[in-house]
């Protein structure tokens, strides 16, 4: 294709895109000139360069709808009539030029059906005063009269304008200087990148080895700069969701005419960055929520009058990022969605019978609007009953690793959350192994992983040829993947050794038979080569972190194998947690102490479980103690009420505090179960560190530290085992009692500050730590700032300091590196906070010994 | 259904000759004893196969995934192509070719040169070569050392649309 006609259409159809909702804005305010100035600048250039292109048609449709515009622009009113017509011609011209990218050449066939009526109504409703209008009505005629006369390529009778001369693309904003980019070019960077981080890779691999200082400080540079790059080019490749906001405003008058209702449109965070390909890929959900919104949230104006409402409805529409993922929030002022209604339907289609229903909270109920099939509309209507329902839109956004919820309030209106990750090129994955070779299974999908052998009593069961494994409460099937990849062609059925990679996908949740688990990586995903063929089985190739090419696996092909396709069947489920390695569950022991909650505690610092006769313990000084071992032990009651003399026997729980045994007096042991902590809420009373869900029961995890402390505060002061004391500095109390707790459990001892003023109190008073933990952002003194003043104070011993973000880009890390931080962390990446942490401490330590060993070594010499 | 079949063959062979590469200089490949022809404005790179990733439940002729600088290159097998049974070598010789925007490795027995088929007279096909071979044959050539079949790239790459068709 002509280079100057690839320019121009790239130029056009980014532009054009825009020019729909520029003029609907215009309707709305007819007073802002600059709407309508935008909207003539873009087509007269269309115009213009048609002519020189050659483009008659293109050039024809264009210069009709610059008449019309024209009268627009001059002070005609924005009748509905008129707009609707520009709209056509729009349209027409969005076409044409789609055409003209897949072609090359102008579609046959003409505009007859548009010109003549543009033309018509621009001469028509022209007010006469500008005599630039009548000229150019005066074309248009003379146009139309003579179309068929003129044969391609025919020189335009209009001034050419060149499209270097004209700003086609008039922006409110400061236009920031920027260069086009094919994509292509991008991809090339992404690739050699990718090649990049490989080759560093292998040379850390070898720098490994050899522990050579001279190498290793450069390398360690080079190695930041290279993931620094990855995430640079990553970032070029966003673009703003501006683009997809821009087609709303089109949209909304679409629908407010059509229902007959009037609607207010507001957009949020046009600006936030997310991957081109993701765009495109939310634009069908995003269009089909707004529709629902209108359609079923929004009343008729009559009934918002009744209801004191305003008359026009409000469609909302924001973008955020939060911890790496863009939310994208729908909310409607409208009625809110009829929980009723949606509770007959559920179990008229038989999805819960009554009794569940009743069980159920009413958001849960309402997630039953995404099951497949279901629709509370009583008549369907032509804007959103149009075959595609809600558990499309769910299902498209869970292709691709997101998620959809919901809340409503009668009366009040609905909110849809909208979960989708920044980018599909990188994506966490778990490296699996089956068969010898290795395949990438992406983490969206995975919940847990399950071992078959050993001590874990998970055990896969045969049921008339199928295999099932009975996980907690539920059975769920189970798939082998070296079956189902035909790796071994004797094997005949799913092999009972290995692990059982459990993923949950809509609304099922089956598992994956696998030998092992080799590793979490973050993979960079390329689609397969066209002559791979379409297997359905992998849904792209990566190239891992030691040069090795493994194919990444479909989760929703292998629910397919399982049969899952097909089903109708819908299971309302809790909000899915996010998955964390298998490795990192902790052993807990779960006990009651009093009435209230089960208590619970990590079974590591129990060292013994002791059943005590209760006539041996004494009260002295106000404090319970006993013999144990020829020694007198503390006890300590987790509940205060509780009279351990009450009874004739009492369990204790025996922790060891720097060598020294203290009890822990409770009222029965319940189980010991082995799960992946989460303390969801924080504690507030002393002692507690907050509830964490354990088998679906709520419990308090205790403090540990908190009882030694009581039972034997000097032991605990001196600690042979060595507590770190991090200083977490928030302004924010939410963000303190999250990551708090998280900190403790982790096995540090946390002092909390809820301003920079406030942790430099601490320091003047001699407050010593081993580590700083800071947000960035907080009112008066910033992280940076407060790093500063730390690291300038030669008082201070100058501990590490860690920055928290609400996301940890390269340029909060630089930043932070630059104020004299160590690193930042995101504020909702817990294993990251506690990664990094660990590192920093570990580094501090060993830095230390490395000075003592240099004193020892030099005074040796 | 077999009509069908005949007709979307048959068309497929006119769209190949074509498609027909009219440099004249081709590079040879050697699979079972025998010499092919690549045109070689096809031809990127030659190079050994260390590592292979296999593609479970491919087209037997896709012998796996290839890391070639960074790039995932998808290898094919000539053998298979020709009707040949597979022969596992341990570092298969591998032609990089640009297909269709796609990065792809043609796997040989060995690697030729790059010869002027100018310098020979093009034949007409022999009319009994079997169907699956004739629709990988673009050409043939008569040359002095012997006779040399041009592979047509389209059809050798062209796996997936056969199997639809078969």
């Amino acid at each position: 294709m002509d280079e100057l006609l690839k320019d121009f259409l790239t130029e056009t159809s980014d532009h054009i895109e825009a020019a729909g909702s520029q003029l609907v804005l215009f309707e709305r305010n007819p007073a802002d000139a600059r709407l309508i100035a935008g909207l003539f600048r873009l087509i007269h250039t269309i115009k213009g360069t048609c002519g020189f292109l050659g483009l008659p048609r293109l050039s024809y449709l264009s210069h009709a709808a610059e008449a019309m515009i024209t009268h627009l622009r001059d002070g005609g009113t924005p009748l509905p009539h008129h707009v609707n017509l520009v709209l056509a011609a729009i349209d027409r011209i969005k076409f044409i030029i789609s055409e003209l990218e897949r072609t090359g050449s102008e579609p046959a066939g003409d505009d007859n059906d548009l010109i003549p009526l543009l033309s018509q109504e621009s001469a028509a409703k022209a007010n006469p005063p500008t005599g630039a209008g009548e000229a150019e009505d005066g074309l248009v005629n003379a146009l139309t009269d003579g179309l068929d006369g003129l044969e391609l390529g025919a020189p335009m009778p209009v001034t050419m304008v060149p499209v270097t001369t004209v700003e086609a693309a008039p922006r409110d904003e400061i236009r920031q200087e920027t260069v086009r980019v094919s994509v292509h070019s991008l991809e090339r960077m992404m690739t050699l990148v990718s090649e990049l981080v490989l080759t560093r890779n292998q040379l850390l691999e070898i720098a490994r080895h050899r522990d050579d200082e001279v190498i290793n400080m450069p390398l360690q540079r080079l190695s930041g700069l290279t993931s620094d790059l990855q995430d640079s080019v990553m970032r070029a490749r966003m673009q703003p969701v501006g683009r997809l906001f821009a087609g709303l405003p089109r949209l909304i008058r679409e629908l407010s005419s059509e229902l007959g209702k009037p609607l207010i449109l507001q957009t949020y965070g046009a600006e936030t960055e997310v991957d081109r390909q993701i765009i495109e890929m939310i634009r069908d959900p995003l269009t089909h929520l707004i529709r629902n919104s209108a359609d079923h949230g929004i009343e008729t104006p009559e009934a918002r009058l009744a209801a004191k409402k305003t008359e026009a409805g409000t469609i909302r529409v924001s973008a955020s990022h939060e911890a790496g993922q863009i939310i994208i929030e729908i909310f409607d002022d409208g009625r809110g969605l009829d929980v009723e209604r949606i509770s007959a339907k559920a179990v008229a289609m038989g999805l819960a019978s009554e009794a569940d229903i009743a069980r159920m909270s009413s958001e849960d109920i309402c997630r039953f609007i995404f099951a497949a099939g279901f629709s509370t509309a009583r008549e369907l209507t032509s804007v959103s009953g149009r075959g595609v329902g809600m558990d499309v839109v769910r299902e498209n956004l869970e292709a691709i690793g997101g998620a959809v919820s919901l809340a409503t309030t009668p009366g009040e209106g609905t909110r849809f959350y909208l979960k989708i990750p920044l980018t599909l090129a990188i994506a966490p994955a778990l490296i699996v192994e089956v068969g010898g070779q290795r395949f990438a299974l992406p983490q969206h999908s995975v919940v847990e992983a399950v071992g078959l052998q050993g001590t874990d009593e998970h055990e896969i069961e045969m049921v008339q040829g199928a295999s099932l494994l009975r996980l907690r409460e539920a059975v769920i099937p189970v798939a082998d993947l070296q079956l189902l990849l035909g790796l071994d062609k004797h094997q005949k059925e799913c092999k009972m050794s290995g692990l059982v990679v459990v993923m949950r996908l809509r609304q099922f949740t089956f598992g994956l038979r696998v030998d092992n688990v080799a590793d979490v990586q973050e993979v960079v995903v390329k689609p397969l080569g066209a002559t791979v063929g379409p297997i359905p089985l992998y849904s792209g190739n990566t190239i891992l972190g030691d040069g090795a090419v493994v194919l990444i696996l479909n989760p929703l092909e292998i629910a397919g194998r399982l049969g899952f396709e097909n089903s109708n069947e819908f299971r309302v489920f809790a909000r899915e947690g996010k998955f964390e390695i298998p490795a990192t569950t902790t052993r807990m022991i779960v006990f009651r102490a009093g009435d209230g909650p089960l208590k619970a505690l990590p079974l590591s610092v129990i060292s013994r479980v002791e059943n005590i006769q209760t006539d041996q313990i004494s009260l002295s000084e106000g404090r319970l103690v006993m013999p144990f071992q020829k020694r007198l032990m503390p006890l300590v009651a987790v509940d205060d009420s509780q009279d351990p003399r009450a009874t004739q026997h009492c369990p204790i729980l025996v922790i060891a505090v720097g060598g020294e045994p203290m009890g822990l007096l409770i009222t029965a042991i319940c189980d010991i179960v082995e799960i992946h902590l989460d303390i969801e809420i924080g504690g507030g009373r002393g002692g507690i560190l907050g509830m964490a869900q354990i088998a679906g029961e709520a419990v308090e995890v205790l403090d540990a530290a908190y009882f030694m402390n009581m039972a034997r505060p000097h032991a605990f002061a001196r600690g042979q085992v060595k507590r770190f004391h991090i200083l977490l500095v928030d302004d924010k109390p939410f963000f303190l009692d999250m990551l708090g707790p998280v900190l403790s459990v982790a096995g540090y001892q946390v002092t909390t500050a809820s301003s920079a003023a406030k942790a430099l109190e601490y320091f003047e008073h001699g407050g010593a730590f081993e580590l700083i933990v800071t947000d960035i952002d907080m009112p008066e003194m910033d992280g940076y700032a407060f790093a500063k003043v730390v690291r300038a104070d030669p008082r201070w011993s100058c501990p590490p300091i860690l920055a928290l973000a609400a996301y940890s880009g390269p340029t909060v890390q630089q930043a932070a590196r630059a104020s004299g931080m160590s690193g930042a962390v995101g504020k909702f990446d817990r294993q990251g906070l506690l990664k990094a942490v660990a590192e920093l401490l570990d580094q501090a330590m060993i830095s230390k010994q490395t000075i003592e060993k240099d004193v020892i070594s030099g005074m040796a010499a | 259904m077999t009509k069908t079949r005949e007709v979307e063959s048959s068309t497929d062979d006119n769209e190949y000759a074509h498609n027909i590469d009219l440099d004249d200089r081709v590079f040879t490949v050697w699979v079972a004893g025998e010499r092919f022809g690549i045109p070689v404005a096809h031809v990127h790179t030659v190079f050994m196969i260390d590592e292979i990733t296999s593609v479970p439940l491919a087209h037997e002729a896709v012998i796996g995934l290839v890391n070639l600088r960074g790039r995932i290159v998808t290898a094919v097998s000539l053998r298979p192509r020709l009707g040949l049974a597979p022969v596992i070598m341990a570092r298969p010789v591998a032609i990089g070719i640009e297909h269709r925007g796609e990065a792809l490795a043609l796997v040989v027995d060995a690697a030729g040169d790059v010869i002027n088929i100018g310098n020979g007279s093009e034949i007409e096909a022999p009319r009994h070569i079997p169907p699956a071979r004739a629709k990988l044959t673009a050409s043939v050539f008569r040359m002095k050392d012997g006779l040399l079949s041009i592979l047509n790239m389209d059809a050798v790459f062209d796996i997936h649309g056969e199997k639809i068709a078969a």
